[in-house]
């Protein structure tokens, strides 16, 4: 059976072990300090017997305590104790990174397994495009697999939720109970994707009973695994979630891109935009209740998650999000906009990268030498300042993100 | 490595380096080109979240040629840390200044310099908060050539350091390789019948 299947994808296994190739050659080279960190907290949960309710981010500490208990034979304590004393150059740095982001690529090849079985009766040249896009996604490579962040998990979970709404026939309580647990389970991991909490709601038909459900359910799940800290363990905060809503700098990062109107009155962009998008919803959900729902729930994450990149401050790593739901839209796409375009933004995507100078460069190659820590990539640039390069990168991309909004409004707005 | 020259001594004692706190030592150029200077630090056994800012420049000049702020949990404890910078040229000769300065350093939460017990290197003069000091940083001038051996060096000591887990490495890249090789022969996926 397997011979039958290799021999009928032959092409698009070649794309995809060249991908894993090319994955395997990144893996213990390259990282940024973010991975160390995460890794740190893990190995006193570990090996120190810390509480896991000691920390924040329950989901993704969970996972990363999983397998760091799975790869204890390769990365037994002694090795991981390394990373406290020593963060950027703790002894054998490679063989821990490697490791490190082993689960990560667990993840994706479920993503890839998912994609596949949802797409499997496309036709070639759209399976040669998926093979393509998943295997050298230039934004999974880098915020994997260079920057080390675990944005497969999500990235996984998400496609489990696309996958289960392409088997659904009818809507059960069942059904809605199970999204709405993975859903939870994504924002344990990732709080921000919140964002497109609304979305998923909007697949169940919005404000219909199925889809408050799911909003109330996926929400309450969250809020609730939020207050174990303290409801278990010894957290001195009985809402760390709102709190660090509130206070937190990344999640207040949509409240960041604003025109003051007058006295202090502002207008954020990113609700701005949001908002358009659920107007354009009232106006046009009988339209759209023509879609299937993973097509409706891809195509709400995409411009929600489009919106919040548009508006406000992203890390680079944020852009991986979008990937799962972008795919479908542009297997769906049969003008191959969305699949040009794609290739075309990503350049612009890379030079605002720079941004973060040599943290988000040069300085990623830290686990080859040290020395990489010193070269700025502001030496590197022509005629103007490297953020002003930055800049122009980011103004070009934020265009194609309001483009891609507005083609989609028009494409999914038109009744056909 | 072909360090250009070198300020040590074995009796060197490691000072806490404090916020606002600033170190700065002259030297003179002995080559014609550098692009790093490497300075010893202790990390006080523990991870610190000071940062200290590094700027360079001739001396006499009004702007600094160079500067940049370090985030201090990157400094290992008893070793040099690389300040790099663009290749500076036609330095023969020349006296260049730079400058160390704590940005959040506290009694429990700071790195050490390395200070030589007295005024050992004759070419050049440390001051600390603009008071002259009859002491020297312990500090290296490299040119900007053996920052690729630098490089090289390291990665071979990575190499050196885990045997075991690159050979591992290299067996699943040739596994790989050769899976993209046979596959490529005849990539062309068979029509269904």
């Amino acid at each position: 059976m397997l011979k039958r299947f290799i021999k009928s994808n032959r092409q698009l296994i070649f794309w995809l072990s060249l991908g894993l190739l090319l994955r395997f050659l990144l893996m213990p080279f390259f990282a940024h300090g973010d991975i160390i960190a995460v890794h740190r907290r893990v190995e006193e949960i570990a090996c120190q017997g810390k509480s896991l309710l000691a920390f924040g981010a329950l989901g993704v500490h969970s996972l990363e305590l999983i397998f760091a208990k799975i790869s204890s034979f390769f990365v037994p304590c002694s090795l991981l104790s390394g990373i406290q004393s020593n963060f950027y150059n703790a002894p054998f740095l490679n063989r821990m990174l490697f490791f490190f982001k082993l689960p990560y690529l667990l993840f994706e090849f479920g993503y890839w397994a998912l994609i596949w079985i949802i797409f499997k009766k496309e036709n070639e040249d759209k399976k040669r495009r998926i093979a393509l896009f998943l295997a050298f996604n230039p934004v999974i490579l880098y915020s994997v697999y260079v920057f080390g962040r675990f944005e497969t998990y999500t990235i996984f979970f998400s496609t489990l939720i696309l996958f289960l709404f392409s088997r659904i026939k009818k809507v059960r309580f069942s059904n809605v109970l199970l999204i709405s647990l993975i859903m939870a389970f994504i924002l344990a991991i990732r709080q921000s994707y919140l964002f497109i909490l609304p979305a998923l709601a909007l697949a169940f038909g919005g404000l219909t009973f199925w889809g408050i459900l799911t909003f109330v359910f996926s929400g309450g799940i969250y809020l609730f695994s939020g207050m174990l800290p303290k409801i278990v363990g010894n957290g001195n905060q009985f809402f760390p979630i709102a709190g660090s809503l509130e206070s937190g700098m990344h999640t207040n990062y949509i409240f960041q891109g604003a025109i003051d109107i007058s006295q202090g009155r502002l207008i954020y962009f990113f609700l701005l935009l949001v908002g358009i998008i659920l107007i354009w919803w009232l106006e046009k959900r009988k339209i759209l209740a023509k879609l299937n729902r993973m097509e409706l729930f891809s195509l709400f994450s995409v411009l929600f998650f489009l919106s919040y990149y548009a508006t406000s401050i992203f890390h680079p790593q944020y852009l991986a999000w979008v990937m799962p739901f972008f795919l479908v839209l542009m297997v769906k796409d049969k003008s191959g906009f969305l699949w040009r375009s794609f290739w075309w933004s990503f350049p612009f995507y890379f030079l605002f990268v720079f941004s973060w100078g040599n943290a988000t460069t040069f300085g990623t190659l830290f686990p080859v030498s040290l020395a990489f820590k010193q070269i700025e990539p502001g030496w590197f640039f022509p005629v103007y300042p490297m953020i002003k390069w930055a800049n122009i990168g980011l103004s070009i991309f934020v265009a194609f993100c309001l483009y891609w909004i507005f083609y989609l409004l028009r494409k999914y707005g038109q009744d056909n | 490595m072909a360090d250009v020259f070198e300020v040590n001594q074995a009796k060197a004692t490691p000072v806490r380096i404090l916020k606002g706190e600033v170190y700065r030592q002259s030297f003179l150029s002995t080559t014609d080109s550098f692009g790093i200077i490497a300075v010893k630090f202790s990390n006080n056994n523990k991870i610190n979240q000071d940062v200290l800012t590094f700027r360079i420049k001739e001396e006499g000049d009004e702007n600094w040629f160079y500067e940049n702020q370090y985030k201090t949990d990157q400094f290992q404890n008893n070793k040099f840390f690389t300040f790099g910078f663009p290749k500076i040229t036609a330095t023969q000769g020349k006296t260049f200044v730079f400058e160390i300065e704590s940005l959040a350093g506290s009694e429990d939460d700071s790195v050490s310099l390395f200070l030589t017990p007295e005024n050992i290197y004759q070419n050049g003069q440390l001051w600390k908060d603009g008071q002259k000091e009859a002491k020297d940083l312990v500090f290296k001038l490299i040119k900007e050539e053996s920052a690729k051996k630098l490089i090289i060096q390291d990665f071979q000591l990575r190499l050196r350091e885990d045997p075991k887990f690159f050979v591992f490495w290299l067996s699943l890249i040739i596994l790989m390789v050769l899976v993209v090789v046979v596959l490529a022969k005849n990539p062309q996926t068979e029509k269904k019948k």
